[in-house]
C-alpha cells in the first residue's frame, strides 16, 4: 500500500494487511456477493467490487497514513515522482490486468464480459483526457502523471459499474469521475498531518 | 491521501451511476441473469439509489473503523510499531527496510566505479559508506550525526564536479534569501 510509503515499516505493514484482508476485506466482500449478506439481498448492485476493492482500500489507506502520521517536510527537499516512464508502463499495466478483472467479472467468456471490458476502456480513457483538461487549466502543460492519474480513477469506477451501465453512460461516467477525483486530490490539503505521495497506488 | 481520493470517491461515484445508469438489458447480457436483477433509474427502479448510498456509507464507515483499530493496534505491540526511525526516513526505505536500491541514480555520493564483476568477498574489496555519508544532502548527513549544519560555512550547495542541479539550487535559494521566504538554507534548524 501507498499509504507508508518513505516512512512506514515492512513487516509491521505485512501483519496489518493479512488481518487486513481477513477482518476487513473479507466481510465486505461476504456482504455483497455472498447470496446470504445483506447487501446482496437489499439488493445492491456492485459489479466488480466498488465497495470491498475501492472504498475499502481508499478508506483504509486513510487510516493507516492517519496513524503513521506525516512525513518530515524538512526531509522532502526532492519531493517528486521518480521516473515517469515507469508511472506510465505501471498505469498500462494496470489498464491491462484491469480488462481481465472486470472483464472476469462476468463469468464467463460472453457479450456482458465484452460490454464491461468496453465500459471500463471507455471510463478510463474519458476520465484520462477530463483530468489532463483539468491540469492542464492550472499548469497550461499536459500532464503525462495527470494522464496515469485519470486513467486509474476512471478504470476505478468503472469497477461497480461496468457490467452494469450502457456504453454511453460509461462516457459520462468518465467525465464525471476525472472532475470529482482532480478536484478530490485538494481534499489531503484539509488534512495537512497526513501524507501520501502522489501515485500512491494500494 | 491521493489513494482515498482515486480510489476511494471513483468507487463512490461508480456505486452512484450503477442507480442512474444500471441497465437490465447490459446485466442480462450475460445470459444468466435475464430479468432477474433490476438496473437504476433507466429501468425505472428509483429506490436503487438509496440502497447504493446505504451501501457505500456502511462500507465506508466500517473499512474506516476496522483498519484504525488495527493499526492503533499493530502500533501498540512491541516490536511492530508502524512507523520507522527518523534516520531511516532520512536515508530512505530503500536502504532502511530493503538494502537495496530502486534509484541508484539520483544517490550523488555513491561509488560508481566500484561496479565492476566481483573478483573477492565484499568485505574484502568494497569501501563501506558509513549511513551519513550516503546522501547528496549535507544537512540531511549533519542531521544524522546528531549536530546542526555549519550555517556559516556550507551548505552543500557548492559546485563539486558531480551535481548536475546545483548551480540552480544555489540560484534559488539567493533568491529566496532575497525575498526573505522561508526555507533558506542558514534558517533550517535541525532538532
Amino acid at each position: 500500500m501507498g499509504a507508508i510509503a518513505e516512512r512506514g515499516r515492512l513487516i509491521p505493514s505485512m501483519v496489518f494487511i493479512f488481518l487486513w484482508a481477513t477482518l476487513v476485506y473479507c466481510p465486505v466482500a461476504c456482504w455483497v456477493w455472498n447470496i446470504n449478506g445483506w447487501a446482496f439481498k437489499y439488493g445492491v448492485l456492485d459489479y466488480a467490487g466498488g465497495g470491498p476493492v475501492e472504498i475499502v482500500s481508499g478508506m483504509s489507506a486513510l487510516a493507516y497514513s492517519m496513524v503513521l502520521g506525516k512525513r518530515q517536510e524538512k526531509m522532502m527537499l526532492n519531493f517528486r515522482p521518480h521516473n515517469v516512464s515507469l508511472i506510465t508502463l505501471g498505469t498500462i499495466l494496470l489498464w491491462f490486468g484491469w480488462l481481465g478483472f472486470n472483464g472476469g467479472s462476468a463469468f464467463g467468456a460472453n457479450l456482458r464480459a465484452v460490454m464491461a471490458c468496453w465500459n471500463s476502456c471507455l471510463a478510463a480513457m474519458f476520465a484520462s483526457m477530463t483530468w489532463c483538461l483539468l491540469d492542464f487549466r492550472l499548469a497550461k502543460k499536459w500532464s503525462m502523471v495527470g494522464w496515469c492519474s485519470g486513467c486509474i480513477s476512471g478504470l476505478v469506477a468503472a469497477t461497480p459499474a461496468s457490467g452494469f451501465i450502457p456504453p454511453w453512460s460509461a462516457i459520462i461516467l468518465g467525465i464525471i469521475t476525472g472532475v470529482i477525483c482532480n478536484f478530490a486530490t485538494k481534499i489531503k490539503f484539509w488534512y495537512v498531518h497526513r501524507s501520501s505521495p502522489e501515485n500512491s497506488r494500494n | 491521501m491521493d489513494v482515498f481520493a482515486e480510489h476511494g470517491v471513483a468507487g463512490i461515484v461508480g456505486l452512484i451511476f450503477n442507480a442512474f445508469f444500471g441497465a437490465g438489458y447490459i446485466i442480462g447480457l450475460d445470459g444468466v441473469n435475464t430479468g432477474i436483477i433490476a438496473g437504476g433509474f433507466l429501468d425505472s427502479n428509483f429506490k436503487q439509489l438509496y440502497i447504493q448510498i446505504a451501501y457505500v456509507v456502511a462500507c465506508m464507515a466500517y473499512s474506516f473503523v476496522i483498519s484504525a483499530i488495527l493499526a492503533y493496534g499493530i502500533n501498540y505491540i512491541p516490536g511492530l510499531h508502524l512507523r520507522a526511525s527518523e534516520e531511516a526516513e532520512l536515508l530512505g526505505m530503500d536502504d532502511d527496510q530493503l538494502g537495496e536500491f530502486a534509484y541508484d541514480y539520483v544517490e550523488v555520493r555513491r561509488d560508481y566505479l566500484a561496479w565492476t564483476p566481483a573478483k573477492d568477498e565484499p568485505e574484502k574489496q568494497e569501501n563501506p559508506v558509513e549511513p551519513h555519508e550516503r546522501h547528496g544532502i549535507q544537512e540531511h548527513s549533519q542531521a544524522l550525526q546528531g549536530h546542526s549544519p555549519d550555517s556559516s560555512s556550507s551548505h552543500g550547495n557548492e559546485h563539486t564536479g558531480i551535481q548536475g542541479d546545483r548551480h540552480g539550487i544555489a540560484a534559488e535559494d539567493q533568491e529566496k534569501k532575497a525575498l526573505g521566504a522561508n526555507g533558506a538554507p542558514g534558517e533550517q534548524k535541525w532538532n
